[in-house]
C-alpha cells in the first residue's frame, strides 16, 4: 500500500544518500523502524493505514469508537511485536491478522463486559438507526432512495449477523478489504481451501439470506 | 470431431469451481489460477454465465462498502503518540532493556531484573491494556459527555442571565445581515457582557480542538464587526467554538433572536450538528450522540432527543433548510458559522439590527 502523501521527513542510507520515508514500501519502514527505532517510518505506516484499517475495524465492529480502540491496540501489538515480524513477508497480512485478532478479543471482552455493565451508555450498531445524530445526517438522495438504502443496507448487515464469525471475517477480508486467498489464509492461520470454502458458503448463505421472500434485498 | 476447448467443457475438464470464480471476481487469486481462469472463461460460456451469476449474489455486500468514511481526527498522529509514549515509558521504566535494544538476551543479574523478565512484564502490562481498552474508553466517553453538558449547563445560566437583565426577553443571537449574522455570535456576546467567565465553556471536550484549549481565543466583536469579507468566515467559524447555537426565528415576519419562553421542549444550543451528508462517526461524541440545551436550562443527551425529534427537527426549519424557523415553535440550531437568511430575499424586516 502507498499513500499520495509526501512527508518531508527523510533518511539518510549507509551511503550518505537521503530518502524519503514516504518511498519506503510498507516492509522497509518495519524493517527500518525496528533496527534504527526511527519514529517517523512508524508513524508513515500508521498514516498509510489510518484509512483503511479504521474502515475495516468499524465495519467489522459496527461500532466507531470501539473501531478506534482496537486500531490504537493494533499499532501498540505491531511495535511490541515487530521483533516476530519475518523478513519476505508482506507487512499487510500481517497488520490485519494482528488486528483481526486484536478485534475478535475486543469483542468477546465487550460481550464479558455488557453482560455485567447495567448502567453503559447505549453504543451499539444495532442501535445506530435510533441513534439520534444519524437522523441529522442528510444525503443527496431523495427521501424514497435515502430510505431504500437505509433498509438494504441494514438487511445487509442482518445477512452479515448471520453468519459464523470465521465466514464473516472472510467475508471482511477477501471482499471488503481486497485481500488474496492466501493472505486471507495467512492472516487466520488456516489452510487456503478453508478460506475459499468459507467465502463461498458464506456468499450462499448470503444470497438465501436476502433472497427470502420477505427480504427486501435481491442480487439480481 | 470436437475441439480440444470443447472436449474439455463438454466434459468439465479442469472446469473452475465456484471458489476459483469468486476469487477470480474478487482478485484474490494468484497470478497462474487467475490465467488460468481467464483462459477458461473465453473458451467455456457455461463458466462466463457462472461467473456472471455470481457476480449479481455479491451486488447486495456493496451496500455496506459505502459506509466507508474518513477517520475520527488526528487518529494516525494520536495512535504513534500512544505508542511513542509506550516506549518511552518502558525505556525509562526499564534502562538496561533499552540499552540492550530489542534483539539480544541480556544475561541475568543477580538481584536485578533480567531481559526475559522485562519482556514478561511488559507483555503482562500491554494484556492488562488491552484487557481494559472497553472499560477505559467507556469511562472515557462517558466522562466527555458530562463534561460537555457541564459546558451547556455554564452557557444556559448565562444566557438566562443576558435575557433577563439585558436582552428584554430574547437570548444573545444572530442579526439578520451583516458580519454579526452568524449563530455563534452569541459566545462573544456573553464573554464582552460578562455573562461567560471562561470563554473555553464552549469547546466540547470530545472535540480535536480541545487540544488547542490553552491558546483558543474567541474573536471579540470589534474584530467582526471590522473584518473584512475575506476574514469573516475564519471568524464567524470560531467565534462559537464547538457548538452550534438557535438561528432564531421568523415571527409575524419579523425576524427574532430565540426569545426565552422558558420551554423544556425547545432546543436552544447542541453539539455541533453534522452538514448536508457528513457521516455520521463524524458526529460528536465518537458519533453517538450530542448533548443538547433546551430552553429551560436542562441538558439531554441521545435517546432523549428521539421524544421530540419526530415532532421538530431541530437542526432545519419547517422547510428543511438551516435557517431561521419559520415561526417561533420552530427550533434550528446551526453550526457557527450558519447565517440566519442564506439569501436575504424573503423581505424580511430585522427586529434587531
Amino acid at each position: 500500500m502507498r499513500t499520495e502523501k509526501v512527508t518531508v521527513k527523510e533518511l539518510v542510507e549507509p551511503s550518505g544518500d537521503y530518502r524519503e520515508v514516504a518511498v519506503l514500501t510498507d516492509e522497509e519502514l518495519l524493517l527500518e523502524y525496528r533496527q534504527s527505532g526511527d519514529r517517523s517510518c512508524f508513524s508513515e505506516l500508521v498514516q498509510r493505514y489510518e484509512r483503511e484499517l479504521f474502515n475495516y475495524l468499524r465495519r467489522y465492529l459496527r461500532d466507531s469508537q470501539a473501531a478506534e480502540d482496537v486500531f490504537q491496540a493494533t499499532f501498540l501489538l505491531i511495535h511490541l511485536k515487530c521483533q516476530q515480524f519475518e523478513e519476505g513477508r508482506r507487512f499487510r497480512p500481517w497488520l490485519y491478522a494482528v488486528a483481526t485478532n486484536a478485534a475478535i478479543d475486543a469483542q468477546r471482552r465487550d460481550r464479558r463486559h455488557r453482560a455485567v455493565s447495567l448502567d453503559r451508555m447505549g453504543s451499539k450498531p444495532s442501535h445506530e438507526k435510533s441513534r439520534p445524530a444519524e437522523m441529522l445526517v442528510s444525503d443527496d438522495l431523495d427521501p424514497p432512495s435515502m430510505v431504500t438504502r437505509k433498509e438494504n443496507r441494514a438487511l445487509v448487515q442482518a445477512a452479515m449477523q448471520s453468519l459464523t464469525e470465521q465466514m464473516r471475517t472472510v467475508v471482511h477480508l477477501v471482499y471488503y478489504q481486497g485481500l488474496k486467498y492466501r493472505e486471507a489464509a495467512d492472516i487466520l492461520n488456516v489452510p487456503v481451501g478453508t478460506v475459499k470454502s468459507r467465502l463461498h458458503t458464506a456468499i450462499q448463505k448470503l444470497h438465501e439470506c436476502w433472497n427470502r421472500p420477505n427480504s427486501g434485498t435481491s442480487s439480481t | 470431431m470436437l475441439e480440444p476447448a470443447e472436449l474439455r467443457n463438454k466434459f468439465n475438464v479442469n472446469r473452475p469451481t465456484r471458489e476459483q470464480l469468486l476469487g477470480y471476481l474478487l482478485d484474490a487469486l494468484d497470478e497462474h489460477e487467475r490465467s488460468e481462469i481467464e483462459r477458461r472463461l473465453v473458451e467455456d460460456e457455461e463458466c462466463r454465465v457462472e461467473l456472471k451469476c455470481l457476480k449479481a449474489a455479491l451486488e447486495p455486500l456493496e451496500a455496506l462498502r459505502d459506509e466507508d468514511c474518513d477517520p475520527p481526527f488526528d487518529l494516525a498522529e494520536r495512535t504513534s503518540a500512544l505508542v511513542f509514549e509506550h516506549a518511552d515509558a518502558v525505556a525509562a521504566a526499564a534502562p538496561q532493556l533499552a540499552r540492550a535494544g530489542v534483539g539480544g538476551p541480556m544475561p541475568p543479574v543477580a538481584g536485578r531484573w533480567s531481559m526475559a523478565d522485562m519482556v514478561v512484564a511488559i507483555g503482562v502490562c500491554a494484556v492488562a491494556a488491552l484487557l481494559f481498552f472497553p472499560v477505559i474508553s467507556n469511562s472515557r466517553y462517558a466522562a466527555h459527555v458530562t463534561a460537555c453538558q457541564n459546558n451547556l449547563r455554564q452557557i444556559g445560566y448565562a444566557v438566562a442571565d443576558y435575557s433577563d437583565k439585558v436582552g428584554g426577553g430574547f437570548f444573545p443571537g444572530a442579526s439578520s445581515r451583516g458580519n454579526r449574522a452568524f449563530a455563534g455570535i452569541y459566545a462573544p456576546i456573553l464573554v464582552e457582557g460578562g455573562y461567560l467567565t471562561d470563554p473555553r465553556v464552549v469547546i466540547c471536550p470530545s472535540s480535536h480542538l480541545l487540544q488547542r484549549r490553552a491558546v483558543f481565543r474567541l474573536p471579540t466583536l470589534d474584530e467582526i464587526d471590522l473584518a473584512s469579507s475575506t476574514q469573516i468566515v475564519a471568524l464567524q467559524d470560531r467565534a462559537g467554538g464547538t457548538y452550534g447555537y438557535s438561528l432564531g426565528a421568523v415571527v409575524d415576519g419579523r425576524y427574532e433572536p430565540p426569545r426565552n419562553l422558558g420551554r423544556n421542549y425547545f432546543a436552544l444550543m447542541s453539539d455541533r450538528p453534522l452538514l448536508y451528508g457528513e457521516p455520521v462517526v463524524n458526529a460528536p461524541h465518537w458519533g453517538r450522540g450530542l448533548n443538547l440545551l433546551y430552553e429551560d436550562g436542562h441538558v439531554a443527551f441521545g435517546e432523549a432527543q428521539l421524544e421530540y425529534a419526530d415532532q421538530d427537527d431541530p437542526f432545519r426549519n419547517r422547510r428543511g433548510l438551516v435557517e431561521a424557523g419559520v415561526d417561533e415553535n420552530d427550533a434550528v440550531i446551526g453550526q457557527s458559522v450558519a447565517s440566519p437568511f442564506r439569501f436575504i430575499s424573503q423581505g424580511i424586516r430585522p427586529a434587531q439590527d
